[in-house]
């Protein structure tokens, strides 16, 4: 069988050392096959199984994988059979995922595979190479013993050290679940975590290994893992006095408390533990980028002016005086988010049309151009001009994502169609996407975070068409437990408050007012939410006067706090809470009825976002 | 660093045609001078201590505990010997003791001209796994992994860098590991020195995925540490970049002030050499750097009183160069073209160049030194303004206030002001010779 077998150098291979040679054993043992040839390769990583896979196929272009989970074979026949479309003349293929077939089937499909030598011989005149794990090998031998002394080698890529469940093979996961970027993160950590265990390293590698699986963990939800990890890898860098890296341990810490909406906690963090050390090591541009996240956190508590003034007046010069135009672009962005916040739609689309659009265009960066189209569609969205945010969105920031085949991307973009689907009324169509486009993406992703957050989407659907109960049992059962596991507060908050919307919509008035009371309003007073609180008492009252008689003090006190503070913050729920106040005919002291906001809603306007 | 076997010169016209300016000496060639000790408070256990060496012991060592990163500027004039004594650095540091030193020189492997970060940081990334797979570096492919990542993620699956990647992919022969990075970042590199076009697309990629490659290169450089330590061999990394200081205009400044975050986000030991005028500019900026300076070697001191052994150093340098059988009167003609070099051996080649070129003899005469001199005054005389004679005059009074405005960082890179030490600073004595000069001086005093 003729091979274009390229140099290969196998003494400089920086293998794992113990594997280079089995590699160099199986490199010449496929270098001389003529027809049909069955090697077994032992693994017990997958990562490595991979590894060795594409390192055969860069001397042998024509590889072929078979992966018997994620293609759904069922049987020993179907295998053959599939085998033999695939055994091109010089073709190496490599069969993976036998494990599939449960232990109290592996006997009978060993059965057939012994008594099909021959023909698996006949229809597959190729290099055929199993990929076994030591269990299945052992039965392999035992139960299918002619097929097994037709062997041309056995080879071993198994790493000496300890694995877990993750690591070694699994069929727990679906095949699709298994190609997808959770398992690859899923695999990355295991595998840094084994090479930790088995391995010596220094307290600054072990540290960045620590960073780099806690970014993991984070990635796919983990919040705990990850800040087990941040903090492992905090104290060593305190050990080794290592001041960059302790604030950027210590920014990550803070990212996780931000995620979990522990925003004074994070707030904390990053000003007298973050900032402080690059105002020591005269990092102006880690200084602006950390008092950019301040100012985030800032926007989120509900603090624009603050936030404002912290990312305009000191965060942008700094980064305008270092001359990078990306991250100048950046803060930008975030100035134009936070007039967006405050209703000033105009000069924040003026900001990202001009000012950002154009640096991520010359810069070549289309993600960030794409990113960039899709705020400037959610802007439009909030001017009502819902049929060129359509446009924007679907006709050239989806495709672009699309181009580059970021998953995650896409399923954001999609889910930002189905808000303009929302808006316009095409409830169906929003719902499909995200039944269909989005939540599937999440779940392969592992970003339980996003999953609930697209539940909870669904469920406001569902609340719109008056499938209260679906709704309810969403919140309760699938968004609701995925908060609490994330020890997210907030969007757990978040979350009580929909769930006393439906309750209201049901009549349940003494329930709804109990979260209102007891679960909302707390929690973002804790948090120091100025925003969340306004909304949350503006909701209230409007519980507050379903009651018959309305409890109208009560809620006229709570709906004038409530506009003192939005009147503070200069955010646009200002008008809508005028509008309540006139539609319940109430005013508040020192203020006349000036709003154009003539209709009510008649249900909840006030929103907060998980 | 020189590669031919050195040859005394036989005649004048071979004393002349070994004047290279941009030859930096190994510490071995016969013209080379150690000139520290005549550089006034400069030693060069400055640049060590930076580094944390420990030069108190024989051979020198490292301390167990050493901080992540370390960032030095070597800054000095053009021509004062940077690039020597860098060289002179990488002999004593490349020890098992201390650093596995990976030197860059980019005038070699890049273009000066047109240079950016990333250019600089991809050489870089060639030359450590050239450096790995040269000395049989073993490292677990769990490390490198994220760099490869970075490849595909970044390079193989961008529209615009596809082809390239897939001329990459089909040239290199293995598909991980030091070997296929070593390959990948060599063809890199050499892609951007033959097309403009590859040049800007793996700029775009750099600049748009920079976080991703710097934590993959910084596990690289980190695993390959722990690799060498653990083989016995070297104790840290320590890149040295010179030619750095050639950068002019926007690209100096790009890459020292506006791009001098990505360089910090590297992490490890680094050496850049850089223009004395930016060096000021960067730790303005960015305190992660310490600047190191090479000062002139100081012919007398802040009180003009003469430095007989710096003065010495100087014409050992000149006879080294061109031997005492090529003047009338070696010692009195050495002893003015030593003065009016101000102390920067590359200012006397020059003006032994003039004043071969200033005479048809077999013999440099004094007509021809004063010829020489005159010249390169006149050179300073074209990119001086009337208004620069004023200022000039008041930085030549001993003592003067600091100062530290754009028109004396320009003084600064035109060699119109030498720097000795600690900010002391004087007009290059050619200079004195100007009219203009003149002048100035008498209306300050």
């Amino acid at each position: 069988m003729p091979f274009n077998l390229a140099p290969y150098d196998v003494r400089a291979d920086h293998l794992t050392e113990h594997l280079t040679a089995e590699f160099q054993s199986l490199l010449r043992a496929v270098e001389s096959t003529k027809g049909f040839r069955f090697f077994i390769a032992q693994f017990n990583q997958q990562y490595y199984r991979d590894l060795y896979i594409e390192r055969l196929a860069t001397v042998q272009t024509d590889t072929r994988r078979v992966y018997v989970e994620r293609e759904n074979i069922v049987d020993i026949s179907q295998l053959r059979t599939h085998l033999h479309t695939l055994a091109t003349p010089d073709a190496i293929i490599h069969v993976m995922e036998l494990n599939v077939w449960q232990v109290e089937q592996r006997q009978a499909w060993l059965r057939t595979l012994n008594q099909q030598r021959e023909r698996f011989a006949q229809d597959c005149p190729v290099v055929l190479i199993f990929w076994l794990t030591a269990d299945l090998l052992k039965q392999f031998a035992v139960q299918a013993p002619d097929f097994w002394s037709w062997r041309s080698g056995v080879f071993d890529f198994t790493i000496q050290a300890e694995v877990d469940s993750l690591a070694t093979f699994t069929t727990e996961k679906s095949a699709f679940m298994e190609q997808s970027e959770l398992l690859r993160r899923q695999q990355r950590i295991e595998a840094l975590k084994n090479y930790l265990q088995n391995n010596e390293v220094r307290d600054v590698l072990k540290a960045s290994l620590l960073i780099e699986q806690g970014d993991l963990h984070n990635a796919i939800g983990k919040l705990d893992e990850a800040m087990s990890c941040f903090k492992q890898a905090l104290h060593l860098y305190q050990e080794l006095e290592d001041e960059n890296n302790i604030a950027g341990s210590y920014g990550r810490i803070a990212d996780i408390l931000e995620a979990r909406g522990e925003l004074d906690e994070a707030l904390r963090i990053r000003q007298q533990e973050e900032l402080p050390v690059y105002e020591r090591l005269g990092d102006v541009r880690e200084k602006a980028v950390t008092l950019r996240k301040i100012a985030d956190i800032l926007q989120a508590k509900g603090e624009l002016d603050e936030a404002f003034r912290l990312l305009n007046d000191e965060a942008l010069p700094a980064v305008e005086k270092l001359g990078a135009i990306a991250d100048i672009a950046v803060f930008k962005g975030r100035i134009a988010d936070i007039l967006e916040a405050r209703g000033e739609l105009d000069e924040a689309l003026r900001i990202r049309q001009q000012e950002e659009l154009p640096v991520y265009e010359r810069l070549g960066d289309v993600r960030e151009k794409a990113v960039t189209l899709r705020k400037i569609a959610d802007i439009l969205q909030a001017k009502g001009e819902l049929d060129e945010a359509f446009r924007l969105l679907n006709d050239e920031a989806l495709p672009a994502v699309e181009k580059l085949g970021a998953i995650a991307d896409i399923a954001v973009f999609k889910g930002r169609i189905a808000d303009i689907l929302e808006a316009r009324g095409e409830l169906d169509e929003a719902l499909r996407i995200r039944q269909q486009e989005e939540l599937p993406v999440y779940e392969r992703l592992g970003d339980v975070r996003s999953k609930a957050v697209t539940m909870g989407q669904i469920a406001d659907i569902l609340q719109a068409r008056g499938e209260l109960d679906e709704a309810l049992r969403i919140r309760q059962q699938e968004q609701l437990p995925v908060y609490e596991r994330l020890g997210d507060v907030r969007s757990k908050a978040v979350t009580m408050g929909t769930i006393a919307d439906i309750l209201q919509a049901r009549g349940e008035l003494d329930e709804a007012l109990r979260i209102r009371q007891q679960e909302e309003l707390p929690v973002y007073e804790r948090l120091g939410d100025v925003r969340g609180y306004l909304v949350a008492q503006t909701n209230m009252a409007i519980t507050l006067m379903q009651f018959k008689p309305p409890r109208r003090p009560e809620a006229n006190q709570l709906l004038c706090e409530a506009l003192q503070a939005a009147q503070k913050m200069r955010i646009p729920e200002t008008g809508q809470i005028r509008g309540i106040l006139e539609h319940f005919e109430m005013q508040c002291e020192g203020e006349e009825n000036s709003s154009s906001f003539k209709t009510f809603p008649g249900k909840i306007i006030g929103r907060n976002e998980p | 660093m020189s590669t031919k076997i050195y040859q005394p010169p036989e005649d004048i016209y071979e004393a002349a045609a070994d004047l290279q300016f941009d030859e930096a000496l190994d510490n071995e060639d016969p013209r080379y001078v150690d000139t520290l000790n005549a550089r006034g408070d400069f030693k060069v256990h400055e640049l060590y201590r930076h580094l944390r060496v420990n030069t108190s012991t024989k051979p020198f060592k490292l301390p167990k505990r050493l901080p992540a990163s370390s960032y030095i500027l070597f800054c000095g004039h053009i021509g004062c010997g940077k690039s020597t004594e860098l060289r002179h650095a990488e002999k004593t540091l490349h020890h098992p003791d201390l650093f596995y030193v990976i030197f860059l020189d980019i005038l070699k492997e890049l273009d000066p001209n047109n240079l950016n970060y990333a250019d600089v940081l991809l050489a870089l990334a060639k030359q450590l796994f050239q450096a790995l797979e040269r000395e049989k570096i073993h490292i677990d492919p769990l490390l490198l992994a994220n760099l490869e990542n970075w490849f595909k993620e970044r390079i193989e699956s961008h529209e615009n860098t596809k082809e390239l990647a897939a001329e990459i992919r089909s040239e290199g022969r293995l598909g991980a590991g030091i070997p296929f990075l070593t390959y990948l970042f060599t063809s890199m590199t050499s892609f951007m020195q033959s097309s403009s076009t590859y040049k800007q697309e793996i700029r775009n990629v750099m600049v748009n995925s920079f976080s991703q490659f710097a934590n993959a290169f910084n596990q690289c450089v980190l695993a390959a540490e722990e690799a060498i330590q653990k083989a016995g061999k070297w104790q840290r990394i320590l890149f040295i970049v010179d030619g750095t200081d050639r950068l002019r205009g926007e690209d100096g400044e790009r890459f020292f002030i506006k791009d001098v975050h990505q360089l910090t986000q590297i992490h490890g030991y680094f050496i850049y050499c850089s223009p004395i005028h930016l060096s000021y500019e960067t730790i303005r900026h960015h305190h992660s750097f310490n600047v190191v300076v090479l000062p002139m070697i100081k012919l007398h001191d802040r009180d003009k009183r003469p430095l007989p052994h710096n003065q010495q150093v100087m014409r050992e340098m000149l006879f080294k160069r061109f031997p005492a059988q090529f003047f009338t009167d070696p010692d009195g003609l050495a002893n003015k073209l030593v003065k009016y070099s101000g102390g920067c051996p590359r200012e006397l080649l020059r003006l032994l160049e003039y004043a071969y070129v200033k005479t048809d003899k077999a013999q440099l005469d004094e007509n021809a030194v004063n010829k020489a001199i005159d010249s390169l005054a006149v050179d300073y005389k074209r990119i001086l303004e009337t208004e620069d004679y004023p200022l000039l005059a008041e930085l030549d009074q001993p003592h003067q206030a600091e100062q530290n405005s754009k028109r004396i960082r320009y003084f600064l890179l035109n060699m119109i002001v030498l720097e000795y030490n600690s900010f002391w600073r004087e007009p290059h004595p050619a200079i004195r010779l100007l009219p203009a000069f003149q002048e100035a001086l008498k209306n300050a005093v």
